[in-house]
């Protein structure tokens, strides 16, 4: 293949990286509160940007990529210094290309490489055309069989459209809090005592009302991107290679290296129970979020037939006899707690802030009953000789199948989890993802050696 | 020392060598101390008695330290209190490193550093002669 270069994009992405620069001679408009010294600091300014930027495509013009005959990726820097890297296709273990909805205007594409047990990523700028290109040379999909999993924009948008109606509910409520303010009696003799009082009257309601919808809108905005990656999802498979491609206005692909993956992961919630599928993600490398697969129904055979060999954890309730109750029940138990205890302090003192207060509990007492859900389910097992785990996390249950032969373990025993014979177990994957299942019985763990 | 002797016995670190660990964990107090003292004499004294206690915990966690070689894995367990095991298979050690410093020589031992994808073990003033064949063992395996 002959030598090609990078998309124009790349100055763009190098200079954004050197925007805090540009502000540091703003610092002296601070001192220097006059138009002189902000003429001087923008000038200065722009005159940084127009070097940095002159590099920068003077490093782009001379900054070569191509991949040779042995599959190999050499990048080359010329700029008074040389510097090559280089990257067997043998030993990558994922690339994503990621086309947002700038990038596709412009014709560019972002290609991330995920080198196998490596943290570090290598992410390259490219024309679309070079980067399909560079993908099918460092990963082929020859003879690809391709399925269109579905239920997946079912699912997603199930969630989006739950989260949707909560935050109406949540922006009805802080609508109500915004009314025009008419203390009440014991408000009004509150008020009296000082001004901070007042103020707390006045505003803490309607702003913690407020930001309960900010916080809604936000969450409902991650769950429409995530609705619209869902849209177009296909999912393919070779005999050494795994690989999906979707997107409405955030087109993107990933491929990754059967030889390399490190887990699956299944993620129930009461939203995939209810409605009978779960998401399937993949990870490879020290790819971090996991990579999305399909939406998988409960006993097709889809999943086997594309991750042969992946196998769930038991179904049946662990014994949680001597299991460490701190460690599942504290982290939210503790600001449930607290804020109980400021809704029932509000219901005397600030009866507005009470539902706002609620609203914040509930949240907390989900996290609470996830906990619950955890301290029964969690657990390790060994089966048909792959490890897999059961986790909680959040509001979601992850039940992981081990896909590489070697994680690194690591076993941390307190003096409590000793008496009872119990232990606190890592499982370090190449590239460094961590994963950690609390308070487990040493006596299942027949693979520890201590 | 060969292969067959590392799994059958498991590596610790020698009365020698956790002197010079527990010397190494001296040292910043050692720098510091002076400075506190110049504050005043009782947080001086309250000082080197933390740092007394912590090269005390770095004694007793290099007391409780040992390295077990099998067939298929290499684990390292430290800590009495709270005891940590950390394994690691054979076949994912991608490097090994091996630190002698003057002090590690006088006192016959060395430090290694056994690198897998994405984890790293510490194996702190172990036997030099023992650290020689465990890391001849994990690179003969190393792909």
């Amino acid at each position: 293949m002959t030598e090609r270069g990078f998309h124009p994009f790349a100055v763009l992405h190098f200079l954004r990286k050197t925007i805090l620069l540009y502000l540091l001679p703003l610092l002296q408009v601070l001192f220097a509160r006059n138009w002189a010294a902000l003429c001087t600091a923008l000038v200065q300014g722009a005159a940084l940007l127009t070097v940095l930027a002159a590099v920068s495509a003077a490093v782009l013009h001379a900054g070569r990529w191509r991949v040779d005959a042995q599959g190999t990726l050499r990048i080359c820097w010329r700029l008074g210094v040389r510097l090559d890297r280089c990257l067997k296709a043998g030993q990558l273990a994922a690339v994503t290309l990621e086309r947002p909805l700038l990038y596709r205007l412009a014709g560019a594409s972002r290609v991330v490489l995920y080198p196998a047990g490596q943290k570090r990523t290598l992410t390259l700028l490219l024309n679309a055309q070079d980067a399909q290109l560079l993908a099918d040379c460092m990963m082929p999909c020859r003879d690809a069989v391709a399925h269109t999993p579905r239920g997946g924009e079912k699912l997603a948008f199930a969630v989006l459209g739950a989260n949707g109606l909560s935050t109406l509910a949540l922006l009805a409520l802080a609508v109500r809090q915004s009314r025009p303010y008419v203390p009440d009696a014991q408000t009004a003799a509150f008020a009296h005592l000082n001004q901070l009082a007042a103020w707390a009257a006045r505003w803490l309601p309607m702003g913690t009302a407020w930001l309960l919808v900010l916080g809604g809108v936000l969450f409902c905005a991650s769950l429409a991107r995530s609705a619209a990656h869902a849209a177009h999802y296909t999912v393919w498979r070779t005999e050494s290679h795994l690989g999906s491609r979707g997107g409405f206005v955030h087109r993107y692909e990933m491929r990754l290296a059967l030889e390399h993956l490190s887990y699956a992961d299944l993620r129930r919630s009461p939203a995939t129970r209810a409605l009978g599928c779960c998401p399937v993600f993949v990870t490879a490398g020290s790819c971090r979020p996991e990579i999305p697969l399909l939406v998988w129904r409960e006993g097709s055979p889809f999943l086997q037939e594309l991750l042969p060999g992946f196998a769930l954890p038991p179904k049946a309730p662990v014994d949680a006899a001597g299991r460490s109750i701190p460690a599942y029940f504290l982290p939210a138990g503790i600001p449930c707690g607290l804020c109980l205890l400021l809704t029932a302090v509000s219901r005397y003192t600030l009866p507005a802030l009470t539902v706002p207060l609620l609203v914040v509990t509930a949240v907390f007492a989900a996290l609470l009953a996830g906990a619950a859900v955890g301290y029964r389910r969690e657990g390790i097992w060994l089966q048909d000789g792959h490890l897999t785990l059961r986790r909680q996390h959040g509001f979601h249950l992850h039940e992981i199948c081990v896909l590489c032969p070697a994680p690194a373990l690591t076993a941390l025993r307190s003096p409590w989890a000793a008496a009872v014979g119990r232990t606190d177990l890592t499982l370090t994957f190449p590239g460094g993802v961590k994963h950690k299942v609390r308070s487990v019985k040493c006596s299942e763990l027949p693979f520890l050696l201590f | 020392m060969t292969e067959g002797d590392l799994l059958r016995t498991a590596l610790i670190i020698p009365p020698k060598g956790r002197a010079v660990v527990c010397s190494w964990a001296s040292v910043p107090g050692v720098f510091c101390a002076p400075f506190v003292f110049w504050q005043s004499r009782f947080a001086g004294c309250i000082f080197c008695a933390l740092w007394a206690g912590l090269v005390f915990a770095v004694w007793a966690r290099a007391c409780s330290f040992a390295a077990l070689l099998t067939a298929q894995e290499l684990a390292v367990q430290a800590g009495i209190a709270f005891a940590v095991t950390r394994q690691l298979p054979r076949r994912a050690v991608t490097g090994v490193w091996a630190l002698r410093t003057p002090l590690l020589w006088l006192a016959g031992c060395s430090v290694l550093v056994v690198r897998g994808p994405g984890v790293q073990l510490f194996l702190p003033g172990v036997d030099a002669l023992q650290a020689q064949a465990l890391a001849a063992v994990l690179m003969e395996d190393t792909p």
